[in-house]
């Protein structure tokens, strides 16, 4: 049988990351945000400010949890430690779901708190289904799992990362995060087409979006959550949206964090895509001219993706 | 499904990329082979350019978390020296933690074994590295009390409490989030300038006691008379007042300049002390 529209999790409607940077607005004022997502790894342990104000925004607006360090395709065993922390929390705030990343981040006891991609093989597939499995017993709820942006594939590689994906969610019975610019940022970065990607997956099975600016480097594009969306992302995200007949719908902003009006303004954005017409979409090419630099020249960058930090004061 | 290459196993290659995160400075020539081996190049990037996205990626974020973590160190060793020192110490200790505010556990260990006068008698030492390593122990202290349990939601002791307090009748309870702190620099000072934008220039030596702890969920240092700070260490390892007056052969200074009651009341109005159980 198939299942619900969004595995019956509900349309949240449009919401905004948990940051630093708003605590003080949202211990002052209730914007009219549909909703929140935090980084779970950021309040799991948190008894300071941080924990303080997502326990006050939890009183007044959904909360979901998307995690940086579950570290699904890792070969090291799960964490239970941490799987009853992210448990616990989710419990104490009523979170409404809980996702992460199809990624791995480090083996042998480390963490490299980057999301590392998988090789795209058969023997990456069974790994992350029986673990999806562990962990929603554990959980007792789906997980939600999210597409990466990648700057690497693997010679190794037999499957799309799309076909990857819908029979990973399937066999697995988890949720979909679809971060449309994670799409965008892999397509360009890997040369596929990203219109192809969004019509295989399965709509049934996508929860939430993720919505978010990105550098490009020209060669090619760090997904680094620095500014507003760009206009071909907004354009892939009308189209996998109309399929989906209404998912949840988050901005991540990270880095060069404005104020929360102005974050809010571009997740609003999206809601007036709703019945718009369409917007022309073509791929861009990354620079035709193959990178001559060398490795030294690549960094360090000095954008950070993903992972928000928390910021202490005295 | 796509023709691929003979696969390796998932934690082989795993391993493989872990190795060329953490040591990207290794045999560039093995790298470079093992990466066109296992990665597959792009329209614009080889794939050793590709495997250096990564790299580039996990040294910028950490090495940035660092600078978050320790802004003071990073200021007294400039940027370019702070990260040579950040870069060595992900090294040894590389990042155990599913949370990034754990990654500046062990520097202050790091700073300390790692100091080029380590192996000399403590009177033959510089006094460079006692000052970072002062610099540091405050800043790790800062962003775990920063985050760890307090005494927010705790209501103050009541009057009652107080004078049993007073008279030995009931403990004085240390909240989870003081810390008492002797250092042989007065850092609290230098790392309140850095906070606020300024350029201090590194302070002359100075035996310095600070509490740190914090209040209204705001992160604050109070300095103490080295008497005084012997007085609260008597107090916070369990010894009723009469015994930590007992200790501190100064104390009774305290006691006769500021009575009992109106230094009790500023050790708790500075959460030192709390007066209910902690769940």
């Amino acid at each position: 049988m198939p299942p619900q529209p969004r595995l019956g999790l509900p349309n949240l409607g449009f919401g905004v990351g948990l940051r630093g940077r708003f605590y003080d607005t949202l211990l002052r004022d209730t914007p009219p945000i549909d909703f929140f997502e935090i980084i779970s790894e950021n309040y799991m342990d948190s008894r300071g400010r941080p924990r303080h104000v997502l326990n006050a925004v939890a009183e007044r607006y959904p909360i979901v949890m998307h995690g940086v360090s579950l570290s699904i395709g890792s070969t090291d065993p799960l964490n239970r430690d941490y799987l009853r922390r992210l448990k616990t929390l989710a419990r104490e705030i009523d979170a409404v779901w809980i996702s992460d990343h199809l990624c791995w981040t480090g083996v042998a006891g480390h963490n490299s708190h980057d999301l590392l991609p998988l090789p795209l093989t058969e023997e990456s597939l069974r790994h992350v289904i029986a673990r999806i499995g562990q962990v929603q017993d554990e959980l007792e709820r789906p997980l939600v799992l999210e597409n990466p942006s990648s700057y690497m594939g693997f010679a190794e590689d037999s499957f799309t990362e799309w076909d990857f994906l819908s029979i990973l969610a399937e066999e697995a019975d988890c949720g979909l995060l679809l971060d449309v610019n994670n799409v965008f940022v892999s397509a360009y970065n890997h040369g596929f087409d990203p219109c192809t990607y969004l019509a295989r997956l399965p709509t049934e099975r996508i929860v939430q979006f993720h919505l978010a600016g990105h550098s490009n480097m020209g060669t090619h594009i760090i997904d680094t959550h620095n500014g507003p969306v760009i206009d071909e992302v907004w354009a892939l995200y009308q189209r996998i949206r109309a399929r989906t007949g209404g998912v949840a719908t988050l901005l991540e902003w990270d880095a060069d964090i404005p104020h929360l009006s102005v974050v809010h303004a571009e997740v609003q954005y999206a809601q007036t895509l709703e019945n718009a017409p369409l917007k022309p979409f073509t791929m861009p090419r990354a620079a035709a001219k193959k990178a001559t630099a060398d490795v030294a020249t690549f960094g360090p960058l000095t954008t950070q993706p993903e992972f928000a930090f928390h910021e202490t004061s005295h | 499904m796509r023709q691929a290459t003979e696969p390796t196993s998932l934690a082989q290659t795993q391993s493989w990329l872990q190795q060329a995160l953490f040591n990207p400075a290794g045999d560039e020539n093995a790298l470079r082979q093992d990466a066109e081996e296992k990665v597959t190049p792009s329209a614009t990037l080889s794939a050793r350019q590709r495997l250096a996205v990564y790299q580039h990626s996990y040294w910028g974020r950490l090495l940035a978390c660092m600078g978050e973590l320790f802004p003071g160190v990073c200021h007294a060793l400039g940027a370019a020296v702070f990260e040579g020192f950040a870069t060595e110490y992900l090294t040894h200790f590389p990042s155990h933690s599913y949370s990034l505010d754990h990654l500046g556990t062990r520097f202050v260990t790091y700073l300390q074994h790692f100091r080029p006068d380590a192996q000399l008698p403590p009177d033959q030492r510089e006094g460079w590295p006692d000052f970072l390593e002062d610099l540091a122990a405050l800043e790790l202290a800062v962003s775990q009390i920063y985050d760890g349990p307090g005494i927010e939601d705790q209501p103050p002791p009541t009057e009652a409490q107080q004078v049993a307090m007073l008279q030995g009748a009931l403990p004085f309870k240390p909240a989870p989030c003081l810390r008492l702190m002797r250092f042989r620099y007065p850092v609290h000072v230098y790392l309140k300038a850095v906070k606020r934008g300024k350029h201090p220039a590194a302070p002359q030596p100075e035996s310095t006691h600070i509490a740190v702890t914090r209040c209204a969920f705001q992160v604050r240092f109070f300095e103490h008379h080295p008497w005084e700070h012997g007085f609260l260490e008597a107090l916070v390892s369990g010894s009723d007042l009469s015994q930590a007056l007992a200790q501190n052969s100064l104390a009774p200074v305290l006691h006769a300049q500021n009575p009992a009651q109106g230094w009790l009341t500023q050790a708790l109005r500075r959460a030192y002390f709390f007066g209910g159980d902690m769940a």
